[in-house]
């Protein structure tokens, strides 16, 4: 692995930065916001996510015009550090209008209903 | 609560915006050819440019800022008659409020801002999204619905160019269309159950 390869990947959630090596995913659950089309807002913060977000078994009991957030939780198989990265979309019917992805590396987001590191 | 039939346009607004300056152009133009004084003709060909010229930029912008803010103040008015607002969307042409709850739908329209209408959703007997796909992708995306026999079409994007159907404008246009006609569906539902446990 490069230099600017490791740069690249440094924060990314699928890789541990310590160990070089790629973390693995541990559960994935889908949510849904309470946000509607036309007023996303940026939250950075976990408690937002912890709040507001509600897991949902299947892309469709997301109503339309809602955002969406896609989270997965992935630990190192070398020294289990854990992360979260939440993939938040806009479901369109079979599109995803993507506006970010906020990675959570200090295990912020544990407590999230539906979510665990089985 | 007010529940009248859909009037689209008020003639009179119409003919006021869209005639009104170009009457008053025609009467400095007949006034600059009829007087020999100098200088009422050249005031009158004055006024008859500002006339022109501002009933263009009045036919595009001001009645827009008119549509605007009576929108706004018809929405306060429909507010303060309990109607409430699950949804609300403002395109170019017409306001669409829609009640879930009681099952109600309230529109405003830009050639007729000075009234709203409001009908029990399950006056709609149609209601569809156009994403007005094209070969190469499109230049208008809309939702519409037809109450009354009137068609209402709604924009929720327009372009003077076609974009592709994956672009983000385009995905964002489709949700709110498809937001609105299920908000108009539920609507609907809930004012069939009220028309039945009534009956």
């Amino acid at each position: 692995m490069g230099i600017f390869d490791g740069l690249l990947k440094k924060n990314r959630a699928d890789w541990c930065a310590d160990c070089k090596t790629k973390k693995a995913v541990m559960s994935q659950q889908l949510f849904w916001m309470p946000m509607t089309v036309g007023h996303y807002v940026s939250h950075k913060k976990a408690d937002y996510y912890l709040k507001n977000l509600r897991p949902v078994a299947a892309r469709n009991q997301i109503p339309a015009g809602y955002y969406a957030c896609d989270a997965k939780m992935y630990r190192c198989p070398l020294c289990g550090r854990r992360a979260a990265a939440l993939r938040i979309f806009l479901p369109v019917r079979e599109q995803d209008k993507v506006e970010e992805t906020i990675n959570f590396n200090n295990g912020e987001l544990d407590a999230l209903p539906g979510f665990s590191y089985i | 609560m007010e529940q009248q039939q859909i009037k689209k346009r008020n003639v009179t607004y119409m003919l006021i915006n869209i005639l009104g300056p170009f009457v008053i152009f025609a009467v400095c133009i007949l006034v600059s050819v009829l007087v020999e004084d100098r200088n009422v003709m050249s005031g009158a060909i004055g006024v008859a440019m500002v006339a022109f010229f501002g009933g263009i930029l009045w036919l595009v912008i001001g009645t827009d800022i008119i549509y605007k803010k009576q929108a706004k103040k018809r929405l306060a008015e429909l507010d303060a008659t309990g109607f409430t607002r699950n949804h609300t969307f403002t395109a170019d042409g017409c306001t669409v409020a829609v009640d879930v709850v009681q099952g109600k739908i309230a529109m405003i329209f830009k050639w007729n801002p000075f009234q709203y209408s409001t009908v029990p959703a399950n006056r709609v007997t149609k209601m569809w999204v156009d994403d007005g796909k094209t070969m190469g992708g499109t230049s208008r995306v809309s939702f519409l619905f037809v109450v009354d026999d009137v068609k209402v079409r709604v924009n929720t994007f327009t372009s003077n160019r076609v974009w592709s159907m994956k672009s983000d404008y385009v995905l964002e246009a489709i949700s709110k269309a498809d937001m609105m006609i299920e908000s108009l569906k539920a609507a609907y539902n809930a004012a069939q159950a009220g028309t039945q446990a009534g009956a």
